[in-house]
């Protein structure tokens, strides 16, 4: 799981443990692992579906890990850190992401989803079957249910 | 002058001899002639009147003599004797009218002596009689009484026939109570002893085990504190775990960081990686460390639970030790008192003993006397059958007595005594 020292930041992976399954995202679209603490209730949006954490001071929005990866929100025990997402490396929106367990950094390319989903990849690492997600596609997905659930409420 | 008649027959004789010289010689010397043969005549003249004048004095004294023994001979004792007889010689005639009067007044009062007698006889005899029916009745019932008596001498032979058997039973029982008694007495004494020497160990085991006590409430106080220090290392292993997690932490932000820096940052995420590693491995160090601790906690805990349990059970042995220590003091003390009461019923006993062997010679005593007493009663009975016998004998004689009185009586009722007044006397 260690990666050689000499490895371009681009080709490595994050990976982390959420409900049971590894998860890996492209480092160079992941700002900081926070610790998971207690969430803010974002105006307008029920806490079931987000809230807001204080990450050096600003309102860093969190979705729920069963809204972005579609899991059943009852077997999920509760989160141990926080992935804090920055798709784009030149700023824009920042999105933040409950993990059971960080696993570590690996050696591999990030991939872009083709379909509706987050998942861009399911690729084995080590023997372990791991789903390599899209940081822009999970900014999008969690855009999409923000409005959603606006609009329902409204 | 007393003179007897012999003398006065010689007297008379010499008279008439003095009459028949005298008288002729008077005759001659008046003058007067006598013949011869006048003079036996003038003897016989003398000689006659003086027979003539004392056989009449005697007649008449022998004619109330008669009289007098006649009314005696009648029982008439009443009449005096009453001869008057002046004479300035008494003679045997005087002393036997004397005597008479005399006879006479001495059977008056004899049989006066013997009527006062002879009616106080008759009552005496009557009331012999009526003494002796009432002896007789009273015999009877003495005998009667007796007879009871002998009957209730011989069931109270009976009784303490039984009642010496049941004392001497009771003696028997009473002496097999001593010996038990003593027997107890010493067992009691050994129990006292061996009570005494087994306190005496109980206290010295009891003191060691206070001291075992003691020993393992120390181990308990050290595995507690050996507890809430392996507490206290398991704190700091979860603190040296969470810096571990913090430092992975920092790394891997350093590692994202450096990822993001590009170029520059290729050293600054060999620095990370390397510390990465150091907090992976002080984390897997770590939670080999929390891993051992927590095993060493568990056991020590699970150690604590079982002193906490040896605690509670030491405690609660020193107190059923120190209720032990009081209930041997209790024995020793209950023990100790049977011993004594032991001793007293021994002695209480043995004085039983002794009692009851002085109340079976007393029993003894009494059965001798009892069997004294039914002799004695029997012989008392057939004195009181004699006695009435006796009793009945004495009612005929008594009634033989009262009808001899009666006899008597009649006897003299013939006689009449009178008085010397002539008052008339029965």
């Amino acid at each position: 799981m260690s990666a050689p020292a000499a490895v371009a930041a681009e080709e490595r992976l994050l990976t982390f443990e959420v409900a049971g399954s590894l998860y890996a995202l492209p480092i160079a679209c992941v700002v900081e692992v926070a610790e998971a603490s207690a969430l803010a209730c974002i105006p307008m949006l029920p806490l079931e579906l987000a809230g807001v954490l204080n990450f050096h001071g600003d309102a860093l929005p969190v979705m729920r890990r069963e809204t972005l990866l579609d899991l059943d929100a009852q077997e999920l025990p509760e989160p141990s850190h926080v992935l804090v997402l920055a798709p784009r490396p030149n700023g824009g929106a920042k999105l933040g992401l409950c993990a059971d367990r960080i696993e570590g950094l690996v050696v591999g390319d990030g991939a872009r989803s083709v379909g509706a989903g987050p998942v861009a990849e399911r690729r084995s690492i080590d023997g372990r079957l791991v789903f390599v997600l899209d940081a822009e596609r999970l900014v999008a997905r969690a855009a999409e249910a923000i409005e959603a659930s606006l609009e329902w409420s409204e | 002058m007393r003179v007897s008649l012999t003398h006065k027959f010689v007297v008379g004789a010499c008279v008439v001899g003095a009459a028949v010289v005298g008288f002729p010689l008077l005759l001659g010397r008046a003058g007067v002639a006598v013949a011869p043969w006048a003079t036996p005549f003038v003897a016989l003249f003398v000689g006659g009147a003086l027979g003539y004048f004392f056989s009449r004095q005697l007649t008449r004294t022998f004619q109330r003599l008669h009289g007098v023994t006649d009314a005696i001979a009648r029982g008439d004792l009443s009449k005096p004797v009453a001869i008057e007889r002046v004479s300035q010689f008494p003679d045997e005639i005087d002393s036997l009218v004397h005597s008479i009067e005399g006879m006479v007044a001495g059977l008056r009062a004899l049989v006066e002596h013997v009527q006062t007698t002879s009616d106080r006889v008759s009552q005496a005899a009557g009331e012999l009689m009526r003494s002796t029916g009432q002896v007789s009745t009273g015999n009877e019932e003495i005998s009667a009484t007796v007879s009871e008596l002998a009957r209730s001498v011989i069931e109270q032979q009976k009784l303490l026939h039984d009642a010496n058997t049941a004392i001497r039973e009771i003696a028997s029982t009473i002496e097999r109570n001593s010996d038990r008694a003593r027997e107890a007495f010493g067992f009691a004494a050994e129990a006292n002893q061996k009570a005494n020497s087994g306190v005496d160990v109980a206290r010295l085991a009891i003191e060691k085990m206070r001291m075992v006590f003691e020993g393992v409430e120390q181990s308990v106080a050290r595995v507690f504190d050996l507890e809430a220090k392996t507490r206290h290392v398991n704190q700091i292993t979860s603190f040296i775990t969470s810096v571990a997690q913090r430092t992975n932490l920092l790394s891997l932000n350093a590692s994202i960081e450096a990822a993001r820096a590009g170029e520059a940052g290729r050293g600054f995420a060999v620095v990370a990686e390397e510390i990465r590693k150091l907090a992976e491995s002080a984390g897997e160090s770590a939670e080999e460390i929390a891993k051992l601790i927590s095993e060493i906690e568990t056991d020590t805990h699970e150690v604590a639970d079982e002193m906490r349990e040896s605690s509670l059970g030491v405690r609660e042995g020193r107190e059923d030790i120190d209720t032990i220590a009081h209930s041997l003091e209790h024995i020793r003390s209950a023990v100790g008192e049977a011993a004594t009461r032991a001793e007293e019923i021994f002695l209480g006993a043995d004085s039983q003993t002794q009692d009851i062997e002085r109340m079976v010679g007393a029993m003894d005593e009494v059965s001798r006397a009892a069997e004294t007493n039914g002799v004695a009663i029997e012989g008392v009975v057939n004195t009181s059958q004699r006695q009435i016998v006796s009793t009945q004998e004495m009612e005929g004689c008594s009634e033989t007595v009262t009808e001899l009185a009666e006899q008597l009586a009649e006897v003299l009722r013939r006689f009449e005594t009178g008085d010397v007044d002539g008052r008339a006397a029965s």
